[in-house]
């Protein structure tokens, strides 16, 4: 019975909007009606009984579909934030070329290239806390919420792990070339493992 | 009891914020509390209550968590926030001089059993 009555509710709300705050109400309402049915079952009611008291009890959902609808209309002073942080970021990325054109001159090689590193660090820095807020819709407690979290996560801890890797190699063949210490420079690459060890367990596995 | 169903919905954020002053509670417990309380003649629509909670709940007058109880069954638990609370208070009085009100214009005093 109790699939019968999920059938029911799923059928309900099948027009509802997709959010995890409805399917969180579907799922309430859902365990609301099993409670209705083994109570009533529990006072004698036949299970056919049950079942029609139990649906009954639903009423319309147009009211509560619009109410959710509500939360599924983008915040607009996020997405101008957004937008915002977006030209900038891409004006960095700009700049950058600046100091790897002035490099290929020849004078000051290494400033200049510790410059584009620095400029492309922050613009990747920025646009990975862009990226993790970007707006959409919003989302309440609850497990969907968390399972948004940890994705969330995963993905600033994927980007920072690229980026550690790319500047490593960077500044590998940029202090090589300068210090001609090869038999040293090498251990950057334990240095970095040591990072992304360490930025794992600041920021979580991430299991999903 | 048309008339009565009607009073009731009227004041649907009342009641739930009344049911909620003594303590938390989940959807399922809340109705069938009202149900007890009115000798099971009225209960809210799961529609109705869950209309309410949203609305209520983005007004910041109660908020929501869910159980740890170690059943399969989940259950979301309300509680009142302060802010609540005050609107509780400020509600019940509305209701009170309304009833007052609606007393005074509907009974004449007049008896009259034909």
């Amino acid at each position: 019975m109790d699939n019968k009555l999920k059938a029911y509710v799923d059928n309900l709300f099948k027009n509802a909007p997709a959010t995890a705050k409805a399917y969180e109400v579907k799922e309430e309402i859902l365990q609301n009606l099993k409670d209705k049915y083994n109570d009533l079952i529990a006072e004698g009611k036949s299970e056919n009984e049950a079942y029609k008291i139990a649906i009954e009890s639903i009423g319309d959902l147009t009211e509560l579909f619009i109410e959710l609808e509500k939360e599924t209309v983008p915040d607009n002073s996020k997405q101008e934030k957004y937008m915002a942080l977006k030209a900038v970021t891409a004006m960095i990325f700009v700049l950058a070329l600046i100091p790897l054109v002035m490099s290929f001159s020849g004078r000051a090689v290494l400033f200049n290239l510790l410059a584009v590193v620095i400029l492309i660090a922050i613009g990747i820095i920025l646009s990975v806390y862009n990226s993790s807020n970007k707006p959409g819709y919003k989302y309440y407690g609850g497990q969907a919420y968390k399972m948004a979290e940890i994705a969330k996560k995963n993905n600033i801890r994927k980007s920072v792990s690229g980026f550690l890797w790319l500047i490593t190699i960077v500044l590998y063949f940029i202090v090589s070339f300068q210090t001609h210490a090869w038999h040293l420079t090498w251990l950057m690459f334990l240095l970095a493992a040591a990072i992304e060890c360490i930025l794992n367990i600041w920021l979580g596995q991430g299991k999903v | 009891m048309i008339i009565a169903s009607d009073l009731i919905r009227g004041n649907t954020d009342t009641i739930i914020l009344a049911s909620l002053m003594k303590k938390d509670n989940y959807g399922y417990e809340i109705n069938k509390n009202i149900s007890i309380k009115t000798d099971g003649k009225y209960e809210f629509k799961e529609a109705t209550l869950y209309t309410a909670f949203k609305r209520l709940e983005e007004a910041g007058f109660i908020r929501s968590y869910w159980g740890q109880e170690n059943v399969s069954a989940r259950r979301r638990y309300y509680s009142i926030t302060p802010k609540g609370k005050d609107e509780y208070h400020k509600l019940l009085e509305d209701w009170k001089n309304a009833k007052n009100m609606i007393e005074k214009l509907i009974d004449t005093g007049v008896v009259d059993n034909g």
